[in-house]
């Protein structure tokens, strides 16, 4: 049965549909302690409108298509859903609502049948203009402009704008709820509404087709053409949507896992949500949105955080024109009025472009990025563009380095943004904010361990990288050494095991937070403290049955429904799997991964970004966010599978958990080319058959893992594909699973690197070009040299997979499923 | 113009062309935009009016941030109003609410759109110059205080507010 409250999240990359299972484009979520509709269009981080119905009238009836018993087919981008009204019992409302990239907007069919006798109906569409982006919160403009067009109606407000058109052309229009004839209006418009006059009989149906879509107004006019072909035939931009999704999945890794399909199913929906939040509105911007329904823009923190997962999917291209988005606006001077400092990165960008400065934190996850992509892609040289970027971002955090420490002061990052306001608005607006770090409602002053290792791990890139050396005669930079020294030292914390939250005027801040848990998947800490750090954060204060609170529920100033001071976050849970894989503990690590997969699964494929800290209980809490799935995604393939970059030549690296016999056995092995490695289940359970090749083309080059206690050992791939199957690292039991497609590339003759998608491969050459191999059966055990025969092409890494051939489970959220409502 | 306000305006003006010349036109033009979508849609142009009783202003929308709040408080040129003659509603007809029943368990919600009338009993109105009023809201889920702060000389109301509803 369909739950009203659950939501529907319908994208194509350029445009959302955010609705609950009713039928209208209405959904009911708590934000910040009170409901509110967050249903609608959505697109170019733009929110379009606001709640969107359709009601039925006769003289004698009136009934909103919400209200009546529906059941729906969710895929990623679309719904298909058949409704009954209890008005009339004999009718049967067939729709579908598509998010559609091109022109941006949602496109909405309906079709009226009946077995009854012939008569005539109306169809009201009512909709709440919104046309704002969606980082300003909370607001929703009262005063619009329309204008009628021969295509429809264009609301306008400022320099945003919407097109709504219909198929057939209403037989009314209504603004305010009043008749209007169409021309020109300026004033304040609170609902837009037309009504279609239908006759329909048995064998004949009716059809509408309504259309929404928008951004900046300047564009709608140049879109015009577009939304009249879409209209003419929906099928064209319903497929388009469709190729969005199915090209992701047939072009990103898979991974199976036959011993814990529930972890299969996890990677799965979160590699679905990940597509989810791809965002590529226009005028060259690029990114992945931070969330939905209220952080549908580009948050370059959230972004920071998201990328890797991109980059393990095998979208370089995606990574790169995020970065180029980011890089393209950072000041080269302090801009007060934003906010902005010289070499600091945006904290919001959204369509215009619209945007916001001053954190503390978001520039020092780019130079590691930046350091990944081109690890990942094998690009070479680093774009000067790039270059100067990171150098930019070093100016920034020498400037913040506190002199007596080395380490990175923060706080008053968005003084500037209220004094230079204040300073010429007749309205001016504050947030009494001292501090922005990630956890940016909490005061964490004045040197927050996560920045201190985000800068430890900046600043080692950079020096790898030879970038940021401080010009002639401004002094050097500490050592980086002497940098992890100092941070191991001064926020040392023995009486919990564990490390301080801050330092404040040189003093200790001992808050108990997740965040120290950075400095062990930085691999700042010898082993037996790792350990200690990651037990101590397992215990119940911190760690729930839900995930991992933002502060222990000891701590005096703990709130279990305050933000940061006490929720639970699934990326502080992702931050646990992590350290607790690099720390050797990987029955924590699974736990923690666990978790989040429960969280998936129970969310339908969506993530929530908070829950209570007392209870498992989303609250203030978009309910899918970047920052709950991509985190748990790279886990899986950097601590779980224990894949790795290397930094130099075409090769993917695999780290397996030290100590293990695996990890013994892969030492030997390792950095052979087509190698095949195998051994036995790291807790001694079973032993696993590992064998995998790839491409001398050349995928991925690897870096070796950043922990101290990691293994630095490579694998150099064979084929084109790096399609594997070996032992993840942490299942117990018979340890077996199948990893699929890893990201492939191959240079082209123009000399650029791109991805080499399956199609291409299959078009190129034979099906040995991508080779695959499989674990083990799971009646036994396998030795060495053991392995199933290879499967045909059609099975093979990155093969096109029909949509009929995924389960409901492998597409994503809430996709392929079907849910209906009683009325 | 005052002095201040033609610093004011000379200090926007030379941010906008930075902004210009480090973005493009189009982020200049984007960001002034919102700027005056900010100024625009909170406070009611109508501005401060002032009656027997006190002062009354309202807002369009609730400032940067929307939801539940356990706290609300209004500073009249500075000084805290006590907050049992604040009073607030959402619209014509609705019941008066007092700052002083508003509590983490007894919320203000103000969701985006919705229209909040504010009274100020009992405050001192100046003759024909300028008041400073500033609104800060205490989020339930959300620390940090937010705040709104406007400036109008106050005009005589028709009628005094009405004191329920």
């Amino acid at each position: 049965m369909g739950d009203r409250s659950a939501p529907h999240l319908l994208t194509s990359g350029r445009s959302a549909a955010l609705l609950d299972g009713s039928g209208d484009l209405t959904l009911l979520q708590e934000s910040r302690g009170a409901p509110s509709d967050w249903g609608g269009v959505y697109a170019r981080h733009l929110r379009l409108t606001g709640p969107w119905t359709l009601t039925l009238t006769d003289p004698a009836h009136r009934q909103r298509l919400g209200e009546g018993t529906s059941e729906f087919r969710w895929d990623p981008f679309g719904a298909t859903g058949r409704h009954h009204l209890s008005a009339w019992p004999d009718l049967t409302v067939d729709q579908q609502i598509v998010a559609v990239a091109d022109p941006p907007g949602v496109l909405r069919t309906l079709q009226i049948s009946t077995l009854g006798p012939a008569r005539e109906i109306a169809v009201e569409s009512e909709f709440v203009p919104f046309l704002v982006p969606v980082m300003v919160e909370g607001l929703r403009p009262g005063r619009f402009t329309a204008i009628t067009q021969p295509e429809g109606l264009i609301v306008r407000q400022r320099g945003f704008g919407l097109l709504e058109a219909t198929r057939p052309a209403p037989a009314r229009r209504y603004l305010n709820r009043a008749s209007w004839i169409g021309g020109r209006l300026e004033g304040p418009i609170s609902e837009v509404g037309t009504e279609h006059l239908v006759w329909i009989g048995p064998g004949r149906p009716a059809e509408i087709r309504y259309w929404i879509g928008g951004g900046r107004a300047a564009e709608l006019r140049r879109e015009e053409e577009g939304l009249r072909l879409a209209l003419d035939d929906p099928g064209v931009p319903t497929r388009a949507s469709e190729r969005f999704w199915s090209s992701w999945e047939e072009t990103t890794p898979r991974m199976r896992f036959p011993d814990a399909p529930w972890l299969g199913t996890a990677y799965d929906q979160a590699r679905r949500a990940l597509r989810a939040l791809y965002s590529l509105p226009d005028g060259g911007i690029a990114g992945l949105v931070a969330g939905y329904p209220w952080y549908a823009s580009i948050w370059c923190r959230d972004l920071a955080w998201m990328l890797p997962a991109v980059l393990w999917m095998g979208d370089f291209g995606q990574v790169r024109a995020s970065l180029d988005t980011v890089f393209r606006f950072q000041p080269s001077r302090d801009l007060p009025i934003l906010g902005a400092r010289k070499g600091s990165l945006p904290m919001q960008i959204s369509t215009g472009p619209v945007l916001l400065f001053g954190t503390a934190d978001t520039p020092l996850y780019y130079p590691d990025l930046v350091d990944r992509y081109l690890d990942h892609s094998g690009e070479a040289p680093m774009p000067e563009g790039w270059a100067r970027a990171l150098e930019g971002i070093a100016g920034w955090a020498r400037a913040r380095r506190d002199p007596s420490n080395g380490l990175l002061t923060h706080g008053h990052e968005v003084e500037d943004l209220v004094a230079a306001t204040g300073a010429v608005a007749r309205v001016r607006f504050g947030i009494d904010q001292p501090d922005t770090t990630i956890w940016d409602s909490a005061d964490r002053r004045d040197q927050a361990i996560d920045i201190q290792v985000l800068w430890y791990t900046a600043q080692s890139v950079l020096a790898r990288r030879g970038i940021g050396a401080p010009p002639p005669g401004r002094g050097t930079d500490p050592g980086i050494d002497r940098l992890a020294e100092t941070i191991r030292r001064e926020y040392r914390w023995p009486e919990e095991g564990y490390l301080v939250d801050s330092l404040r005027a040189g003093r200790p801040v001992r808050a108990l937070r997740p965040n120290a848990l950075r400095a062990v998947s930085a691999g700042l800490l010898p082993r037996p403290e790792a350990r200690r750090l990651v037990e101590r954060a397992a215990r119940p204060d911190l760690l729930t049955p839900w995930g991992v609170r933002t502060l222990a529920s000891t701590d005096p100033s703990y709130a279990p429904a305050v933000y940061h001071q006490g929720q639970v976050w699934s990326l502080a849970t992702a931050w646990l799997a992590d350290a607790a894989f690099a720390a050797g503990d990987r029955e924590l690590g699974m736990g923690a991964l666990r978790t989040l997969a429960d969280r998936l699964a129970v969310e339908g494929g969506y993530a929530h970004e908070c829950y209570r800290g007392d209870r498992p209980e989303p609250f203030n809490s978009c309910f899918l966010l970047g920052f709950s799935i991509a985190p748990f995604l790279t886990v899986l393939f950097e601590r779980l599978w224990g894949l790795r970059r290397e930094g130099a030549g075409a090769s993917a690296a695999r780290a397996p958990g030290p100590g293990s016999r695996s990890a013994r056995r892969s030492r030997r092995r390792y950095g052979r080319p087509r190698s095949r490695t195998s051994g036995s289940a790291p807790d001694g359970s079973g032993s696993t058959g590992a064998r995998a090749r790839s491409g001398s083309g050349g995928p991925a080059p690897a870096r070796s893992p950043s922990g101290p206690t990691a293994p630095k050992r490579s694998w150099r791939p064979a084929g084109r594909c790096g399609s594997a199957s070996w032992a993840p690292m942490g299942l117990k039991g018979p340890n077996r699973g199948d990893l699929e497609g890893s990201p492939c590339h191959r240079r082209s003759r123009s000399g650029a690197w791109s991805r080499s998608t399956d199609r291409s491969r299959r078009s190129a050459g034979s099906p040995s070009r991508c080779p695959r191999a499989r674990s083990s059966p799971s009646s036994g055990p396998m030795g060495p040299g053991r392995r199933r025969p290879p499967r045909s092409s059609k099975g093979c890494a990155g093969a096109p997979k029909g949509r009929s051939g995924s389960s409901a489970a492998t597409r994503g959220p809430r996709a392929g499923r079907s849910t209906s409502r009683p009325a | 113009m005052a002095r201040g306000a033609w610093s004011g305006l000379l200090s926007l003006l030379r941010e906008g062309y930075r902004i210009e010349r480090e973005f493009g036109l189009a982020t200049m033009e984007s960001l002034a935009e919102i700027g005056e979508l900010l100024e625009q849609s909170v406070v009611d142009s109508a501005g401060i009016r002032c009656g027997a009783t006190g002062a009354e202003f309202e807002f369009h929308n609730p400032p940067l941030r929307d939801g539940a709040f356990g706290g609300a408080t209004v500073r009249w040129n500075g000084a805290l109003v006590p907050p049992e003659r604040v009073r607030f509603r959402p619209g014509e007809g609705t019941r008066w609410r007092t700052g002083g029943d508003v509590t983490p368990q007894s919320p203000l919600i103000w969701r985006p759109g919705e229209a909040m009338q504010w009274a100020l009993d009992g405050v001192e109105v100046p003759v024909g110059r300028p008041v400073r009023i500033r609104l800060e809201l205490a989020s339930v889920a959300i620390p940090p205080t937010v705040w709104v702060e406007f400036e109008g000389i106050p005009r005589p109301l028709p009628v005094g507010p009405e004191r329920s509803g």
